[in-house]
């Protein structure tokens, strides 16, 4: 009886452990394939069901459509050659000389990453807008009577958007390759006779050019897929596919021609997803070992670090700092007016509810998709872990793709395909967080299951063979040994939800904005009081992110890869 | 009657057999050395019998219940690791008591067993140790203890000096043997290193390819080593042809036991061959003399270090004690495809 008993206990957690397994395969079926799938079919699918072209033959005949994709397309490359032509020099002064402050400077670099869309172009605006800091500047020293500098609303302000954001993605790429490059192909050239120039040329630069091309791929999808920033800082006359489909969707109602953008897209991105990819493997296939950075010793030496510190530091810190001084200061006097103004409802106002609601409404949101992020995706790792060969590999791949799907596509997906039974949640709470853990779930993946997989097997046999049951084990052993890394990943699946932006516009019900959505909503409008709250609502933005930043550092496994 | 019983197991990996046709049995309180070089098969066939690999066919048995349905963390059965495989976020006590935790034993129980244990391994006191602090041979020790904790009916060791130095291993295998009788364990013992097999282990099973060529205690295996194989892993060389010694139609080979060779004869002795010295080398405890035949085979035998030795180039009789003529078995018929 007893054994009996015991025998059913343990069929039954077999069972529970199970189902916790296949929980997140079910999550992404429903949540992710389920949208995808719905879009498709709004682009290929006619309401009486037969085949309709329309949408894409639409973008194929008009020049406006190939316009959009003309400018996505350009717009992405030339972002992507700035940023590497500042980071390629950068990374190269960091790898080669060490000095003081360098990881400092190198681990706050990162810091971009996990700023939110609104809140660089906030601060873009608030540091070169027309009535920005700069030009601020110029009109104190006289420089000139009226705005100097006019980029609002060009592509330029764009492009320094993109490499603001971009830079610190390609140097850490680049320095993380230098640092594993350990200076012996060069020196068998050296013995083999080639002079210096022949070293750089046939060893340096070919061992260099796939993580240069790694590089660049990761910032071109980036920049390819760029929503908030051209929305903002573009004005109606830039759209890139992204913003293209959120005005057919959502402005328009033009369900099957956002579709087709909306597959245009995503073919897109998966093709220059798998390259990157690809690139990554061969990269790392290129590591050779650890080489000491050597001190500044020469005056030459002196000056190439002082400019890399200097144009990285100006680069990453003073649109930052613009937006601070601007959140207390948004027309010269110094004020905490703004701050206050957040906790009322003035008239006029395009917030229905105090735009402090909105911080509350984001935290929250955040909370969920974190919590519920880190648990589908240990459960996700767990079970690629578990799963070996070609099975692991496509559970491993369809885990990543929600990072080649946009926000923008994911929250179009979601109007879709959840409003209608027998998933109605239109108007519900769980849309946005839903759509964000899909967004955090790569991030805690790509975080814990390197980790679970650099736990030795011995490890998890040893456990087995003290009687531990599979749950056990995941719970005493396999659990503990990564919490740096859940904790890493919770971080980043939180960060990445409070400022987040595409998807919250498209799901963001009328009466609870989110943060972000409520920083666009008062950039979109003129008058001080508007641009006031922008900013201190993107200065208090900011500092959680930057508390967030400081957390994800403090744990971040040293050896963690970039990405 | 046997606690673990191996019947005709086999084992691949792809095409490769790894495991050929394997049998064996181990008796209560029993300490079982499995000897072979690396890639004899030797740790695979300890992962099958611990349920961590699949068998392609054959059977285990424990006491003649047959162990295929029973998954690994109920065999009860405990391995140490060659990496000792501690829990590196647990200390020496949370690493020691885990198999009683799983198995829901009470804390004061646990306290005990990790009181017990601690003193039995000479590393009392250690209890709050983080075992990263621990030096390999510390290690070692408390993936033993580890292991012993939920009293294994089997307890399984994977080459568990492997990774520790070899001054210390034989001293350690000692020790270890001293702990597993002192608990009555019953085990298996996975190593390549002969002294260690001897030092450790009431019987031997010498594994080669795939296949067990010998099983037998130390010193049945040290006197009449099956095949050349086992002979060569036993250190022992003068492996001629047996045609060399009588019968000229003979086939295979013969050993010439070095312990059972002399320089004078004596009363159970017999000349057996001339031969040249050709090299004197002094070990302390005995000189080492090789020796060339007229059919310009060599052999080596050993004489007291305290006694003179022949010089280089002296002719000598080779006397042979009873023992001396050993008959050895062709190569096992296993994975052999040399």
């Amino acid at each position: 009886m007893g054994r009996n008993s015991s025998a059913i206990r343990r069929r039954l957690s077999q069972a529970a452990f199970g189902a916790a397994l296949a929980a997140p395969l079910l999550f992404l079926l429903a949540f992710f394939v389920n949208p995808l799938a719905s879009i498709f079919g709004v682009s290929f699918i006619r309401a009486d069901g037969g085949l309709d072209l329309s949408g894409f033959l639409n973008i194929a005949s008009s020049s406006y459509y190939r316009n959009i994709l003309a400018f996505t397309a350009v717009q992405a490359v030339i972002s992507t050659a700035v940023t590497m032509a500042i980071a390629v020099p950068c990374a190269l002064v960091f790898a080669r000389y060490q000095f003081r402050g360098k990881s400092t400077l190198l681990s706050l670099a990162t810091l971009p990453f996990v700023l939110p869309p609104v809140v660089v172009a906030a601060a873009f605006i608030a540091l070169l807008g027309e009535r920005g800091l700069v030009n601020d500047m110029l009109l104190a020293i006289g420089a000139s009577d009226d705005a100097l500098l006019r980029i609002e609303r060009t592509f330029g302000l764009i492009l320094l958007a993109h490499v603001f954001y971009n830079v610190p993605v390609a140097l850490r790429i680049l320095v993380a390759f230098l640092a594993n490059q350990s200076g012996t192909p060069e020196e068998a050239g050296r013995m083999l006779g080639a002079n210096r120039r022949q070293v750089f040329r046939f060893i340096s630069v070919p061992l260099l050019r796939p993580a240069l091309l790694s590089a660049a791929l990761i910032v071109f999808i980036f920049c390819f897929s760029s929503f908030g920033i051209v929305l903002i800082l573009g004005g109606p006359q830039f759209a890139t596919l992204e913003v293209e489909i959120y005005r057919q969707a959502a402005g328009i109602f033009n369900l099957p021609l956002a579709g087709a953008l909306a597959v245009v897209q995503l073919g897109a991105m998966l093709l220059a997803m798998s390259a990157y990819l690809a690139s990554t493997r061969r990269t790392a296939a290129l590591y050779s070992g650890k080489r000491a950075a050597r001190p500044i010793r020469t005056v030459r030496d002196r000056i190439a670090v002082a400019c890399a510190v200097v144009l990285l530091g100006i680069l990453l810190f003073t649109p930052l700092a613009a937006i601070l001084i601007r959140a207390i200061s948004p027309d010269g006097t110094v004020t905490l007016r703004y701050f206050a103004l957040l906790a009322q409802v003035p008239r006029a106002s395009v917030l229905a509810v105090p735009a402090v609601q909105t911080i509350g409404t984001s935290l929250v949101i955040a909370c969920v998709a974190a919590i519920l992020s880190v648990g589908l995706g240990t459960a996700l790792s767990l079970l690629i872990r578990q799963t070996s060969g070609r099975l692991g590999r496509l559970v491993d791949t369809v885990t990543m793709l929600p990072l080649a799907t946009s926000a923008v596509t994911l929250g179009f997906g979601f109007i879709i395909a959840l409003s209608r039974p027998p998933l109605d949640l239109r108007s519900s709470f769980w849309m946005i967080p839903i759509a964000h853990t899909l967004i955090g779930l790569p991030f805690v993946v790509r975080s814990v299951l390197p980790s679970l997989q650099s736990i030795p097997r011995s490890i998890n046999e040893a456990a087995l063979l003290l009687g531990a049951r599979p749950a056990q084990r995941v719970l005493y052993v396999d659990i503990p040994l990564v919490r740096r890394a859940l904790l890493v990943g919770a971080a980043f699946a939180f960060t990445t939800s409070l400022g987040e932006f595409g998807a919250g516009l498209f799901l963001a019900r009328p009466n609870t904005p989110t943060i972000s959505t409520a920083i666009y909503r008062f950039l979109g409008q003129p008058g001080i009081n508007n641009y006031g709250q922008a900013y201190a609502l993107s200065a208090m933005l900011l500092l959680v992110c930057l508390l967030c930043f400081l957390l994800i550092e403090r744990f971040r496994p040293a050896d963690a890869s970039e990405l | 009657m046997p606690m673990l019983s191996v019947r005709h197991l086999t084992k691949s990996f792809g095409t490769q057999r790894i495991l050929d046709d394997i049998s064996l049995e181990v008796s209560a309180g029993q300490i079982l050395a499995l000897l072979g070089a690396s890639g004899s098969g030797k740790s695979t066939l300890l992962r099958c019998i611990a349920g961590l690999e699949p068998l392609d066919a054959g059977e285990i048995l424990w006491q003649d219940v047959p162990l295929q349905n029973t998954p690994s963390h109920e065999r009860g059965f405990g391995l140490v690791f060659q990496d000792f495989a501690l829990f590196p976020h647990m200390t020496v006590a949370e690493n020691i008591v885990f198999g009683l935790r799983m198995a829901g034993k009470s804390a004061a129980e646990q306290r005990a067993t990790v009181v017990t244990l601690l003193k039995l391994i000479g590393l009392a006191g250690y209890d709050g140790r983080h075992v990263d602090t621990l030096s390999g041979g510390q290690k070692q020790r408390v993936a033993l203890a580890r292991s012993l904790a939920p009293r294994p009916r089997l307890l399984m060791l994977d080459e568990p000096l492997g990774s520790l130095d070899a001054v210390l291993r034989e001293q350690l295998a000692i020790d270890i043997r001293a702990i597993l009788k002192e608990t009555h364990t019953t085990a298996l013992y996975v190593t390549h290193d002969l002294r260690e097999a001897f030092a450790s282990a009431d019987a031997v099973a010498v594994m080669q390819d795939g296949v067990i060529d010998q099983i037998g205690t130390p010193q049945e295996l040290f006197s009449r080593p099956r095949s050349a194989h086992t002979a060569r892993l036993l250190g022992l060389t003068n492996i001629l042809p047996a045609s060399l010694f009588g019968d000229a139609s003979q086939t295979g080979d013969v050993l010439l036991h070095a312990a059972h060779l002399r320089l004078a004869a004596e009363a159970d002795s017999r000349p057996l061959a001339q031969a040249v010295v050709t090299r004197v080398t002094y070990e302390g405890w005995r000189h080492r003399i090789d020796s060339k035949l007229s059919s310009s085979h060599e052999v080596t035998l050993y004489q007291d270090g305290s006694k003179p030795a022949p010089q280089s180039g002296e002719a000598i009789t080779l006397h042979a004690g009873p023992d001396a003529l050993i008959p050895l078995a062709p190569a096992p018929a296993g994975r052999t495809t040399r």
